[in-house]
C-alpha cells in the first residue's frame, strides 16, 4: 500500500468523510505547499498533549481549569449540564450565557449499556454539594438533545437533584426561531404546542 | 384518477410490461398462480413502498434475478401526472417520488392511499393480538400521522425500558416508568376515541350486510385498564415491576393492547361462522375507507383480491352498496365468476396468464 493510498484511508475513517472526500483532501494537500502539511501533522501531534478535560467542567481545554471554569466574572451559581464538550462550544458562541457548563460525556442509554454511572453524574452532584457559601450553585439547567436518551437523562437529573435544594430548569424545545411553522416537522409542532406559554404584558 | 400506466421489471413471476390502466374499475381475471395477486401487491408497493404479503423484500425480485423495479404514473385531481418508482436489489430499496428520493416511507402514507382487501384479513379479527394491533395502527396511522411518531417514540422508550429490565437497572426505572407513561397514554387516549368513532360506522354497516339481529362491535381493552392519568399508569408499572423483572420484559402497556369483537357481552370472533367472520373483515376494510375519506377528503384507491369468495350473493350484492366512494378500484377473480355484474361502467377487464396481462 502506497503512502497515499494508506492516507486516503485514514482521512475516510474521519467522520463525514468518504472515501472521495478523502482522496480530494490528500490530493490537495500534495498540491499545495509542503509547508501546510509539515504544520498540520505538527498541530495533529501535539493535539493529544496540548488538549485536556477540564478537571472540573469536563470540557476540553488547554488549560485546567478550564478559561470558563477559572474567569471570576462568570455566574458561578448557574451550571448548564450539556452531553458533551462541543456543546460547551455552540453555547458559547451565543454569547448570551454567562454561568458555568458540566460536561456528562454522553447520555443515559440502556441500549448501549450506558447507564448514571458511565458518564459524569457523580461528579455534578459533588460540585453541588462542595460548593462554598458566595459561589453556592443555585440552579442547574439541563441542555440535553430533546432526544429519548436525552430526555431519561433529563428525567434522571431532575429526581436526583430535586432534595438538593437547587433549582433545575431545562431548555425549551419548540419552533426555531425565524423559522416558519410550514416547515416545522409533526414532532416539533406537538412539542410545541404542548408546551406553549402564556403571553402576559 | 388514480394510475394511468404502470411497468413491471423482473417482479415476482410477471413478465416485464407496460399496463395502460386508465379506468375507474380495473377487473382482472385468471387462473390460480397465473400472477393477479402479484400485480395487485405491485400497485400497493407504489403506494406505500413495502408489500402487504410479505416482510422479506428479496421474494418481490423474480427469481435468477439480481433486482426488480416498478414504475407507475398516476394523477390526481387538478395536478399534473406524477410518477412513482421502486427499486429492490441487493436488500436496499430506492424509492422515488417524480424522481426525487424518499428517505422515510411515513412521507408517503398520504401520497396514493391505497386499503387492500386481501384473505390474511381475516387475522386481524381471530388473529393473535398482534395482528390487530397492527390493524388498528394501520388504519390510524394512514390519517393521523402523529400517531406513527407518538409510536416510534412509544417503542424506543419500550425497548430502553427492556434493556434495562435486564441490566436490573432499578436506579433509572422510575424514570423510565415515567417516560413510558406519558408516552403510552397518549396512544391509550387515542386509540379510544378511535375505536369509540369507529363503531359508529361500522356496526351499522355491519348490520346492515349480515342481517344479524344484534349489534357486533369493537372493544377496546387497553392494557393499563382504568387508568386515565400518567399517575394511575406509573402505579401500574411500578406493581409489575418485580414481575417485568423476572420476565425480563415489560408486561403491561400499549404494545400489550387488545382489540376485540364483541356481541352483547360475548366474544363474537369465537362464535361466528367462516363467513361472518370474513365479511367483519371486509366491513372492516369498508370503514377504514369511509373513515380515510371522513378525515382527509381524500378518496382511496381499493384493492380488492379475491375476498368475495366466502360470501352468499345477498350478501355480495350489499356489499357493494356500501362499498365507498374510490379514486380507482382494482379486482381480481376467476374466470366465469359473475361476482362484480354490479359494476359496469368504466370498467377496463385484463385477462392474467402466465404473468401478462393482456386487455379484453
Amino acid at each position: 500500500m502506497t503512502v497515499l493510498d494508506q492516507l486516503i484511508k485514514e482521512f475516510s475513517r474521519l467522520p463525514g468523510i468518504g472515501k472521495k472526500s478523502a482522496a480530494r483532501i490528500v490530493y490537495h494537500l500534495l498540491r499545495t505547499n509542503p509547508e501546510n502539511s509539515a504544520n498540520l501533522s505538527a498541530l495533529l501531534n501535539t493535539l493529544h498533549d496540548s488538549v485536556k478535560t477540564c478537571s472540573i467542567c469536563g470540557s476540553y481545554t488547554e488549560n485546567d481549569p478550564c478559561d470558563i471554569c477559572s474567569n471570576p466574572n462568570r455566574d458561578g451559581s448557574v451550571v448548564c449540564v450539556v452531553e458533551q464538550s462541543q456543546d460547551v462550544q455552540t453555547i458559547e458562541s451565543t454569547r448570551e450565557y454567562n454561568g458555568l457548563f458540566h460536561v456528562l460525556k454522553g447520555v443515559i442509554s440502556p441500549i448501549d449499556g450506558i447507564g448514571p454511572e458511565d458518564l459524569t453524574i457523580r461528579k455534578l452532584i459533588e460540585r453541588i454539594s462542595s460548593s462554598r457559601h458566595g459561589r453556592e450553585i443555585k440552579e442547574v439547567i439541563i441542555a440535553t438533545n430533546p432526544t429519548v436518551e436525552g430526555d431519561t437523562t433529563a428525567l434522571y437529573l431532575v429526581r436526583l437533584l430535586s432534595n438538593t435544594g437547587v433549582k433545575v430548569s431545562r431548555l425549551a424545545s419548540g419552533l426555531p426561531a425565524g423559522g416558519d411553522i410550514e416547515y416545522a416537522d409533526r414532532l416539533t409542532l406537538t412539542r410545541s404546542l404542548k408546551g406553549r406559554t402564556t403571553i402576559s404584558d | 384518477m388514480g394510475f394511468t400506466q404502470v411497468k413491471t421489471f423482473s417482479f415476482r413471476n410477471l413478465q416485464d410490461q407496460v399496463v395502460d390502466l386508465e379506468g375507474l374499475n380495473i377487473f382482472l381475471t385468471g387462473q390460480n398462480g397465473q400472477g393477479k395477486s402479484n400485480f395487485l401487491e405491485s400497485i400497493y408497493i407504489l403506494c406505500f413502498g413495502s408489500s402487504f404479503r410479505t416482510r422479506s423484500e428479496s421474494l418481490l425480485v423474480k427469481h435468477g434475478h439480481a433486482e426488480t423495479t416498478l414504475f407507475g404514473t398516476y394523477n390526481r385531481e387538478g395536478e399534473y401526472s406524477n410518477t412513482i418508482s421502486f427499486n429492490y436489489k441487493g436488500s436496499k430499496k430506492k424509492i422515488l417520488l417524480n424522481g426525487k428520493a424518499v428517505k422515510d416511507r411515513k412521507n408517503l402514507i398520504n401520497n396514493i392511499p391505497s386499503i387492500v382487501f386481501t384473505h390474511d384479513d381475516l387475522s386481524f379479527i381471530n388473529g393473535t393480538p398482534d395482528r390487530k394491533r397492527w390493524f388498528f395502527n394501520q388504519i390510524m396511522s394512514i390519517y393521523d400521522l402523529v400517531f406513527i411518531d407518538l409510536l416510534r417514540n412509544y417503542g424506543k422508550i419500550l425497548k430502553i425500558r427492556n434493556a434495562e429490565l435486564k441490566n436490573d437497572g432499578s436506579k433509572l426505572m422510575d424514570v423510565i416508568n415515567y417516560q413510558l407513561a406519558e408516552a403510552g397514554l397518549a396512544i391509550q387516549k387515542k386509540r379510544e376515541s378511535a375505536v369509540k368513532e369507529f363503531n359508529t360506522v361500522f356496526t351499522p354497516i355491519f348490520s346492515s350486510i349480515s342481517q344479524l339481529e344484534k349489534e357486533v362491535f369493537i372493544k377496546y381493552e387497553p392494557s393499563w385498564k382504568d387508568c386515565e392519568t400518567a399517575a394511575d399508569i406509573n402505579v401500574k408499572l411500578e406493581k409489575s415491576w418485580k414481575n417485568d423483572l423476572f420476565t425480563g420484559s415489560t408486561t403491561t402497556g400499549v404494545h400489550r393492547d387488545r382489540f376485540e369483537y364483541y356481541m352483547d357481552n360475548r366474544n363474537f370472533s369465537k362464535i361466528a361462522s367462516t363467513g361472518q367472520l370474513r365479511l367483519i373483515s371486509l366491513v372492516m376494510r369498508i370503514t377504514q375507507s369511509i373513515f380515510y375519506l371522513k378525515k382527509t377528503a381524500r378518496k382511496p384507491i381499493l384493492l380488492l383480491d379475491d375476498v368475495l369468495l366466502e360470501l352468499d350473493s345477498e350478501r355480495r350484492n350489499r356489499f357493494f352498496n356500501y362499498l365507498p366512494e374510490y379514486e380507482q378500484a382494482f379486482f381480481t377473480f376467476l374466470p366465469g365468476e359473475h361476482v362484480y355484474d354490479r359494476i359496469q361502467e368504466n370498467v377496463k377487464m385484463y385477462d392474467v396468464a402466465e404473468g401478462v396481462l393482456t386487455a379484453k
